[in-house]
């Protein structure tokens, strides 16, 4: 996709009141969605720690379709879906993840936690917004193990 | 001023403390473990952030967690109420460095006042007197064996870190003295990760007597009058009461008078309150602890003030509202704490009433007490002109308390307050036991 389309997409999307736009073509698919929250993205080469997704039971519960998983927070901290404020995020809606694969990041006392997926699912909704605290168990990622 | 608080703790305390917030138009953020959902504090406060599963260590002992969640939900202050993090000054220093103010004395005092000997020492610098003992660390051998001659049996070893009855050892006779230290130090190696033990006089019988402090770090002290905590059961207090009817006018004004001194000397900011042993018309500083303490309400009750709103009110910079270095006693007042005897859900709570009764409690109707947490469903409360009328009003609203579904101790603190020895006012720390042996040989 080149970069004037993107610009234009972008403007159109902020002069409508939707509060999330997607779509998708044989060649691209754009995902658009307006922040709730006030908080920038963290910034680039801030302190990373690795967190687990599953640090005990009931962390990944059972959604109503019985493939899917829900990913909840292992902490408490303030949600980013991008590294740093001018990168793309990790995930998206469609994408499929490895093992490992960073999900978010979890800011908690200045410390940028990444969470990392635990097994290969495709990642179905993204459940928390960009900027604003997750509670622990808070659902995060609705997901589709592969 | 405070304007927004987070209050790190659960149960009884954290609805006390939001209740005091209400009025004083403070918003409030709960925080809670998912056994806790639910629970009346997070039902109270205007926000409530889950921080954890239910083991402690995890949820309300997870220090990140919880100033995350202070931070994020733009709050001014923690109050961390009692037991789990209220005395953790690593807390405390990391609540201030994140920007918020930790309702409570600074790191470096607690730290001071966590460690038994340097706490002895700093007691003894302000002249209040301590029971016979090591002012240094003992270790085995020939020191600890000449100190003890010196000062007679029974002697007590008390791990430096120790508090609440655990690391402690008490020797009757000087051939267990080495293998004692031994154990003593290493099982305080074990609980505390410390090692260092010292040595003093044990008193057989005493009563515990604790003295309310409020104290604005900036020059004001002022005590609340004492607070007797003697009917005891292993270490775990059972009833409350102020005033003692173990000490006097002459005695109450020493206590009150080394106490406001210690504070002033040490520069203490916030509520507090000094344990002492009380033996024979003398008394002996045992240890501070720095925070509210749950019994508090006893001493609100005889000195018509709210100790959580002054502790609020010194946080924020503002005098305490109290006036001189004593505050007036007005009547008697009772505490009688309502334990579970298991976990389990509560199927019928209905809390006594009617004049002279306060009841601190933060259960209802199908409530759960968690497995995880302290098992007190509540604290009654008796305020009354004289002790026996006190005790009259307390008999009287521990029978209207009606609680189906978990078994509590409410008979047998009924058996207490009935007792000769209890109406009588004469009785030492070992009056839980010789009440219920008896029960047990008739």
């Amino acid at each position: 996709m080149d970069i004037q389309k993107l610009e234009a997409y972008i403007a159109l999307f902020e002069q409508s009141t939707l509060s999330e736009l997607e779509f998708s073509s044989e060649h691209e698919s754009v995902s658009m969605k307006r922040s709730v929250g006030t908080s920038l993205p963290p910034a680039e080469g801030a302190e990373s720690i690795t967190v687990s997704s599953t640090p005990s039971t009931g962390q990944t519960q059972k959604q109503q379709n019985k493939n899917h998983r829900i990913i909840t927070s292992p902490i408490v901290g303030t949600f980013y879906r991008t590294p740093s404020p001018d990168s793309p995020p990790y995930v998206e809606v469609g994408d499929t993840v490895e093992t490992g694969d960073t999900l978010c990041t979890l800011e908690a006392m200045k410390l940028m936690n990444q969470l990392e997926a635990e097994y290969a699912c495709e990642i179905v909704a993204i459940l928390a917004d960009q900027g604003t605290l997750v509670e622990f168990g808070q659902p995060l990622f609705e997901v589709k193990p592969l | 001023m405070i304007r927004s608080l987070l209050i790190a703790n659960r149960g009884e305390i954290a609805v006390r403390i939001i209740r005091t917030c209400k009025e004083m138009g403070i918003r409030t953020v709960a925080v809670y473990s998912t056994a806790d959902a639910g629970s009346l504090h997070t039902r109270m406060a205007d926000q409530a952030v889950c921080i954890g599963p239910a083991p402690s260590s995890e949820s309300y002992l997870h220090r990140r967690n919880i100033i995350t969640a202070a931070c994020a939900t733009r709050c001014d202050a923690i109050h961390p109420g009692v037991g789990f993090l209220s005395e953790n000054p690593v807390f405390a220093q990391e609540v201030e460095d994140a920007g918020l103010i930790f309702i409570g004395p600074t790191a470096q005092t607690i730290r001071m006042l966590g460690d038994k000997v340097r706490s002895r020492h700093t007691a003894t610098e302000a002249g209040v007197p301590v029971t016979p003992g090591s002012m240094e660390a003992v270790t085995s051998g020939a020191e600890a064996t000449k100190l003890a001659d010196e000062i007679g049996y029974p002697v007590i070893l008390k791990a430096a870190a120790g508090g609440g009855g655990r690391g402690m050892r008490i020797v009757r006779e000087p051939r267990d003295l080495d293998r004692a230290i031994s154990i003593a130090s290493s099982e305080a190696k074990a609980f505390f990760d410390d090692g260092t033990i010292h040595l003093e006089k044990y008193l057989e019988n005493p009563r515990h007597v604790e003295i309310q402090l409020l104290s604005d770090g900036k020059g004001q002290v002022v005590h609340l009058g004492e607070r007797d905590c003697s009917v005891q059961k292993n270490h775990q207090k059972l009833i409350e009461e102020s005033p003692s009817p173990a000490i006097d006018e002459q005695m109450r004004r020493h206590m009150g008078a080394d106490s406001v001194r210690l504070f002033s000397h040490i520069g203490y900011r916030g509520a507090g309150t000094i344990e002492f042993l009380v033996q024979d018309g003398a008394y002996w500083f045992m240890e501070v602890n720095a925070r509210v303490q749950v019994e508090h309400p006893v001493t609100e009750l005889v000195c018509s003030t709210d100790i959580i709103r002054q502790q609020i009110l010194i946080a924020s910079g503002k005098s305490i509202e109290l006036d001189g270095s004593a505050a007036k006693i007005s009547g008697h007042a009772l505490e009688c704490r309502v334990n579970a005897g298991a976990s389990g859900t509560i199927t019928r709570f209905s809390p006594p009433l009617g004049p002279s009764v306060r009841v601190d409690t933060h259960l209802c109707e199908h409530a759960v007490v968690s497995p995880h947490y302290d098992p007190m469903i509540a604290k009654v409360i008796t305020h009354g002109p004289d002790r026996q009328r006190t005790i009259d009003s307390m008999i009287r609203a521990l029978r209207e308390f009606e609680i189906e579904g978990v078994q509590t101790n409410i008979a047998s603190q009924i058996t207490i307050l009935q007792s000769k020895a209890f109406r009588s006012g004469t009785f030492g720390t070992d009056l839980y036991s010789r009440l219920f042996a008896e029960e047990k040989t008739r």
